[in-house]
């Protein structure tokens, strides 16, 4: 440390306000001001490359290989300031140092996630409306529908057009719905987390474990309303499509039946009450589909993440955890944000009702997976919020 | 005893320095990175332009 130069060190560590007006600083308020500083600076990275994330996305000559190797870098980055904090946190506990108590800042913060999650639900709601709204629309043309669609999305995802556009574009909003007010919140909440594991305080505690939990169902609330809408988009486009084919080639026949049957897969999942069922249901249109065919195989990926989170969302975990099973016996990878999620609140669910069973069936999951960090990733994360 | 305290805050302030400065260090080489990316990007967008002129001429 002691490369650093007196003239960097003082231009970043600024002087505490209250220690201004004492001659020399307590060590608590330099600790105080230091943890400030290092939250502002990790809040402003995690906006910025949230803004970041958001324009690539947007950016129309942009490759899937350049989105995968943006979010790949930001997540690297993440993870190095995650390390380089612990190791901060390590320093200081051998110097036999004590955290901050939590603060006003801390309370405030508090209020703020909970005004982010507020706002994140009313923007659900309103989502769900349009969906009920624009699925009873009998009298128009796919055309007017898709066009009634997208102005109603573009006017709850607020001003930004490209975000609507996306989702009826790319007809991917199967994805977890990271918005900005849910980023923030996970943000917010992991840097109080932060806080409490150095220094513990009940109350806050109780209070970000609320959070937790808001957060959790509103990413469970979004991920059903999106595939909902994901759903009523596929039909949309297709009838879209029938509409401008006057008279189908044999092709355009066979693919537009094709679509209507990943629709009805999809449409039958309302039906699916059980692992049983939905293992019979997979494994029948496992052996329709053509494996050389992207639009089968993704769906064949797709649907039964679809039935897992209809369990999750329904709290049936032990149904949820044998079509786990199912699902990681026939491909052992779980990267996907979806199934990570799926996993934290399964755990999360069985802690709940069946303690007792907790350590068998998280030890069971691990065993499964082929997760290089799953402790990391999953056991000590709690649900909803992601990495 | 006035020493070590002394010391203790100094070690202190440098620690939180020296982390910042890592983090600060791991956000231009992230953006650096980045900028690679977006410049590839605009370069193929350069070069689809300038092949659809080709193809005017």
């Amino acid at each position: 440390m002691s490369e650093i130069k007196k003239p960097d060190s003082n231009e970043i560590i600024k002087p505490p306000q209250e220690s201004e007006k004492k001659s020399t600083p307590e060590i608590g308020d330099i600790v105080k001001e230091g943890e400030h500083n290092i939250t502002q600076a990790t809040g402003e990275i995690a906006n910025n490359n949230q803004n970041i994330l958001q324009n690539i996305e947007k950016n129309p000559n942009a490759t899937a290989e350049n989105i995968a190797d943006i979010k790949q870098i930001v997540a690297e980055t993440n993870q190095e300031i995650s390390g380089v904090a612990k190791e901060k946190d390590i320093k200081l506990t051998e110097l036999g140092l004590e955290q901050p108590e939590a603060n006003e800042e801390e309370n405030k913060d508090i209020t703020e996630i909970n005004n982010l999650l507020n706002q994140e639900l009313t923007k659900i709601n309103e989502l769900k409306k349009v969906l009920t709204e624009v699925k009873n629309i009998n009298n128009k043309t796919a055309k007017e529908k898709k066009i009634i669609l997208l102005e109603k999305i573009t006017a709850i995802e607020g001003t930004d057009q490209a975000i609507a556009l996306r989702r009826l574009s790319r007809k991917e909003t199967t994805s977890e719905g990271l918005s900005a007010e849910r980023s923030k919140a996970t943000q917010k909440i992991n840097s109080v987390d932060r806080l409490l594991t150095k220094q513990p305080d009940s109350s806050l505690q109780e209070k970000n474990n609320v959070l937790k939990d808001k957060l959790n169902e509103s990413f469970l609330e979004k991920y059903q309303i999106n595939a909902e809408l994901d759903l009523l988009l596929k039909k949309i486009n297709l009838d879209l499509e029938k509409e401008q084919t006057n008279t189908p080639t044999e092709n355009e026949s066979k693919r537009f039946s094709k679509e209507d049957q990943r629709i009805k897969d999809i449409e039958d999942i309302q039906n699916i009450e059980t692992a049983d069922m939905a293992k019979e249901k997979i494994d029948k249109i496992m052996n329709t589909i053509d494996k050389n065919n992207t639009l089968d195989t993704t769906h064949m990926k797709e649907l039964p993440q679809r039935i897992l989170m209809k369990f999750v969302a329904n709290k049936k975990p032990m149904e949820a955890l044998k079509l786990f099973d199912y699902i990681i016996n026939k491909d052992k990878n779980i990267t996907s944000v979806i199934m990570v999620e799926a996993v934290k609140n399964i755990l999360d669910q069985i802690k709940k009702i069946n303690p007792d069973r907790y350590d068998m069936i998280n030890d069971r999951i691990k065993s499964k997976i082929e997760f290089d960090n799953y402790d990391d990733m999953i056991g000590n994360l709690p649900v909803g919020i992601t990495k | 005893m006035n020493n070590t305290a002394q010391n203790k805050k100094k070690i202190v302030k440098e620690i939180y320095a020296l982390t910042l400065l890592k983090i600060k260090k791991i956000k231009n080489d992230q953006d650096k990175k980045i900028d690679k990316i977006l410049k590839k990007i605009d370069k193929s967008q350069i070069d689809k332009i300038r092949n659809s002129i080709n193809n005017l001429k």
